[in-house]
């Protein structure tokens, strides 16, 4: 399907709908908070009964997102110890690799035989489908790293996790997109770094991307789409078919795991229709995690525990962040959007719509680490980390184009419309609105209780089912914390146990983190839509 | 992984739809209650709350294993003897009707201790206590020069002469004196030499000898009144004009406000009713006037038919209460005239927007909700509810317990009575003070000062026990 997916350059009927799909969810999360302000003082009855209501369905499905982080938890220790290279290289020959696969050693823990049950449950999915995988000699990656003012100590660590590799680097292409209004000494820099890793790997390019280019904006989607056009005209001198290419967009501070490329790779070829997919990794924030203050740390561990919960349902998992994709489709949609912020999530709505449906998201249990938004002080630091919120909730810009998308889609099923249309809508306001709800709203019609409410049943057993609810609420932030604990890497410290401890009681921040930090940043960015004050990029802040 | 999350979601969906239902009709009330045609009820609550807490609680023939505080739900509609019982002390019981989807509050049970803790201050034979409500102070005296009086701070629990040795005013025979609430000013009107005086002293100030206003004030005013945070500025009433005395430089403002008939003095400004039937406030000098607010008739036809001059204190930012020479006790509030008169005096918490007030033979209580709630349209407006009318010679009364109890003096005896437990408010008679002398309550200290009946010393009793203070601030 043709889609102009772009807020701009619309006209008529379609410039009207955009703008109206625009101020939606910006205007539904202000009528649920301001609704529900008012209603508790207008009718605290009703208010105290919804807020019952509300606190059982967000324990529920606190509970059911909490044993999905657990299973997906496991999932990814699980295949902590997996040898992806090996799979690749035994997929040479799927049907022999099948009947004489390797067995594992009868030492082998429990893990290691539910991941190799997995592994041969993929097999078995791939012969029926009939469709072979490439040989892995054969498959070439593309990394495309864009950098706008970001220094050479922040983007060298994730060039040399590239060529650390166990997937031979030299079947990886780098390009590192640099936009020309980059300072001299970044641009001097990038030369330097292409110089000194050059000879590691297939190549490595360096891409100019002119500033001001017509229909473009300010954004990264534009300098990785100028790269990535600049990939495909060195892969067709080089003669390298698009079907057989991956490309992997990383922010700059990106770092991967050594295993990264041969887990692509071979979910890339155990994928029944590999150039209709994204494969998702794990982003965790490790690379200066224990550098930043407790507030910032917790805030990004709960979006990787966030992005291990989504790992569980594939139906509806989007793309974020660092990720992975098959070259050929990037090519066929028209790379990224040029004009949008969030391109990270915009490039799979684009394959998306583009495909009529026919395009997923393969999670990967393998971790991509990046940097907190952190800065010189910790008042910096609660700047940058707002910023960077609120250009992630800047996402919802997704939703207008998606809707217009959905609309005029005819192949699409109604059923993954509605699906998906209704996830995308209802997690925007949900991030604008839970922690408010949660936090402060739950507990205003016992304050604000008038003479006829606060004499009946209902002002005295509200809280305490509330307040009983969130102590049931708790496992589940316990559960969160022991997680954490255990995902986290060392701390650099003389003792770092007792950093870990006190990793433990930061969590305790939560419900302020995620008010300031996470509600109020989606709302904004909402806001913002909805006024048609459109964001710019903002380059977010990497200090080492 | 997606099999898994399919089974688990619809099991959640059924979880929510199970106990959707049951949580919000605990929460309104109902309980399953199979006899009942539509196999559940609705039923009431009762919330208990003690000082001292951990009183054992029984309701009808059940004794409940919880102690207060504690909440009583799921009780059927009707009428339960409820009993709080706690060791060393007085039994409370009551008879208490429970109502469908409402919950009875009873947040303040005192419980008597069956041994009060009396402690014996100062000694000496006093013949009167004068209490400074609001301050740390009050007065004793063993006579009646001002040589006779002493200070005492119940918070350093210190004495000291009121005036020191060396004072001019020491034979001075204390003809009248006033006091402000919170004010530790005290104005003497002495008869020192055959002369009339008017001498102030800051009881705060050790080693005061008092400050001579005699030529500020020739005669004696018919009402002396200041802001206790700006003690150093009174302002006197005298036939409809107000005069200003500033202490700290020591002059006299003649006339600033005319045609007056009631004042008030209210963070720093003054509150008047004048003659033509406005209530304005103005700065303390008598200029900037505004219009406080457009004064009912009903309010000004009071202001006509009766005396002169009449009493005005803000109890809060919408709140004015106005106090008649005859006891005539008018509140912005309709009906507005709540007692035609004998009122003797009254007390107020702010927090609870409850007014306490006496006469000599009844003591009443007035709640003045906020107007969202009760207005000038309410079929419901606010009366006073009078707790206790077997009284000869009330003199004085406070408010304890923030407001849910009330202490008063009827000639000698104590009587402290519950203004908010169910049924006729039940009076407790506490014990018998020397007689036509006052008495002093602190909410802060939570206790009673007074002058022993048969020892005339200064002796303190507990009324609300000293370690669950704490607790009390903290609500």
């Amino acid at each position: 399907m043709k889609l102009h997916y772009s807020r701009n350059n619309l006209k008529g009927k379609e410039k009207k709908l955009q703008r109206a799909l625009e101020i939606l969810p910006g205007a539904i999360s202000w009528t649920i908070l301001i609704g529900a302000l008012l209603l508790t003082f207008w009718k605290p009855v009703w208010a105290a009964v919804l807020v019952i209501s509300f606190d059982l369905y967000w324990l529920l499905r606190l509970l059911y997102m909490t044993f999905f982080l657990v299973l997906s938890y496991l999932r990814l220790s699980m295949e902590n110890q997996t040898d992806w290279m090996e799979r690749v290289r035994g997929l040479e020959n799927v049907e022999q690799y099948l009947q004489e696969p390797r067995p594992l050693s009868p030492k082998a823990r429990f893990r290691q035989k539910l991941s190799h049950w997995t592994h041969l449950q993929e097999l078995q999915a791939l012969t029926q489908n009939g469709s072979l995988p490439p040989r892995w000699s054969d498959i070439r990656h593309v990394v495309i790293i864009p950098i706008a003012k970001e220094s050479r100590n922040v983007f060298e660590p994730g060039i040399r996790s590239l060529a650390h590799q166990q997937f031979p680097p030299k079947q990886i292409l780098v390009v590192l997109a640099v936009e020309d209004r980059t300072p001299m000494e970044i641009k001097k820099a990038a030369q330097a770094v292409q110089q000194q890793y050059r000879s590691l790997f297939l190549d490595f390019l360096v891409a100019s991307h002119p500033d001001g280019l017509p229909g473009e904006a300010r954004v990264k989607g534009a300098n990785a789409t100028c790269a990535g056009k600049e990939a495909a005209r060195y892969l067709e001198r080089q003669g390298v078919p698009f079907e057989k290419v991956i490309v992997s967009c990383f922010d700059a501070d990106t770092v991967v795991s050594p295993h990264y490329f041969a887990c692509v790779t071979y979910q890339f070829m155990v994928c029944p229709q590999r150039t209709r997919a994204s494969f998702q990794p794990i982003p965790v924030y490790h690379n200066n995690i224990w550098k930043v203050p407790g507030f910032a740390r917790v805030l990004d561990v709960g979006s990787s525990f966030f992005q291990l919960v989504e790992a569980t349902n594939p139906e509806k998992l989007v793309t974020f962040s660092s990720h992975s994709m098959s070259f050929q489709a990037l090519v066929e949609i028209g790379y990224w959007p040029v004009d949008m912020i969030s391109d990270d999530s915009a490039i799979f709505w684009k394959a998306f719509l583009h495909y009529e449906g026919d395009y997923r998201v393969v999670p990967m249990y393998v971790t991509v680490s990046m940097d907190v938004a952190a800065s010189d002080s910790w008042r910096k630091t609660v700047v940058n980390v707002y910023r960077q919120k609120r250009r992630w909730a800047w996402g919802v810009e997704n939703f207008p184009i998606v809707m217009r998308g959905f609309l005029h889609a005819q192949k699409l099923p109604l059923s993954k419309k509605i699906k998906n249309g209704f996830k995308l809508f209802e997690s925007n306001v949900a991030w604008a609105t839970w922690p408010f709800l949660l936090g402060v709203i739950s507990w205003l019609p016992a304050f604000f209780a008038g003479l006829e409410f606060s004499n009946s049943v209902l002002y005295y057993t509200a809280p305490r089912i509330t307040a009983t609810i969130f102590r049931l609420g708790s496992i589940s932030l316990l559960t969160t914390i022991a997680l954490s604990m255990s995902i986290l890497p060392k701390a650099p410290t003389r003792n770092p146990l007792l950093k870990k401890i006190g990793h433990a009681f930061e969590w305790l921040l939560v419900p302020v983190t995620a008010i300031f930090l996470s509600a109020i940043p989606a709302l904004d960015a909402q806001t913002r839509l909805m006024l048609g004050r459109y964001m710019e990029f903002w380059v977010t802040d990497k200090k080492r | 992984m997606l099999l898994i999350r399919k089974f688990l979601f619809y099991v959640f969906v059924v979880i929510y739809l199970i106990s959707w239902p049951l949580a919000v009709l605990y929460a309104l009330g109902y309980v399953v209650h199979p006899a009942m045609p539509r196999g559940f009820v609705k039923t009431g609550l009762i919330y208990l709350s003690t000082t001292p807490p951990g009183a054992s609680v029984y309701l009808g023939n059940s004794r409940y294993t919880k102690r207060t505080p504690t909440m009583l739900s799921g009780l059927l509609p009707g009428e339960y003897w409820l009993k709080v019982i706690l060791k060393n002390h007085d039994p409370w019981i009551r008879k208490v009707a429970v109502e469908p989807e409402k919950a009875l509050a009873l947040e303040r049970i005192l419980l008597l201790p069956r041994n009060p803790r009396f402690e014996g201050l100062l000694a000496g034979r006093f013949e009167d206590l004068v209490p400074i409500p609001g301050t740390r102070f009050l007065l004793l005296t063993t006579g009646s020069s001002l040589e006779d009086f002493l200070v005492y701070d119940w918070k350093a629990r210190v004495s000291r002469p009121l005036l020191p040795p060396t004072s001019d005013f020491q034979t001075g025979r204390v003809l009248s004196y006033t006091t402000v609430k919170e004010s530790p000013l005290v104005l003497f009107r002495i008869k020192l030499r055959g002369d009339e005086k008017t001498i102030a002293v800051d009881l705060s100030r050790e080693k005061a000898n008092g400050i001579d206003l005699s030529f500020l004030f020739p005669e004696d005013l018919a009402w002396v009144e200041w802001d206790p945070r700006n003690s150093h500025r009174l302002f006197a009433f005298r036939h409809g004009e107000i005069h200003r005395v500033d202490l700290n430089t020591m002059t006299f403002a003649p006339r600033i406000a005319e045609n007056v008939l009631g004042l008030g003095v209210h963070e720093k400004r003054l509150y008047l009713f004048t003659r033509d039937h406005l209530f304005q406030r103005v700065d303390s000098d008598g200029k900037h006037p505004e219009i406080f607010f457009k004064n009912p008739p009903a309010i000004a036809s009071v202001f006509e038919e009766s005396n002169p001059f009449f009493q005005i204190k803000i109890l809060a930012e919408d709140l004015v209460l106005f106090l008649g020479d005859r006891g005539e006790l008018l509140v912005n509030r309709f009906p507005y005239l709540f007692v035609e008169h004998g009122t003797r005096g009254f007390e107020f918490v702010p927090a609870r927007r409850r007014l306490l007030l006496w006469r000599s033979d009844a003591v009443g209580v007035l709640d003045l909700a906020n107007p969202r709630e009760t207005d000038a349209v309410s079929e419901h407006p606010p009366k006073v509810r009078w707790v206790y009318t077997q009284g000869r010679d009330i003199r004085q009364a406070f408010l304890v317990y923030k407001g849910s109890h009330a202490l008063f003096r009827d000639g000698a005896a104590i009587h402290l009575v519950e203004l908010e437990a169910p049924g006729e408010p039940a009076v407790h008679r506490l014990l018998t003070v020397s007689p036509r002398t006052s008495v002093l309550y602190s909410e802060e200290s939570g206790r009673m000062y007074y002058l022993d009946r048969e020892t005339d010393e200064l002796v303190s009793m507990e009324i609300l026990p000293l370690e669950w203070l704490p607790l009390l601030s903290a609500e």
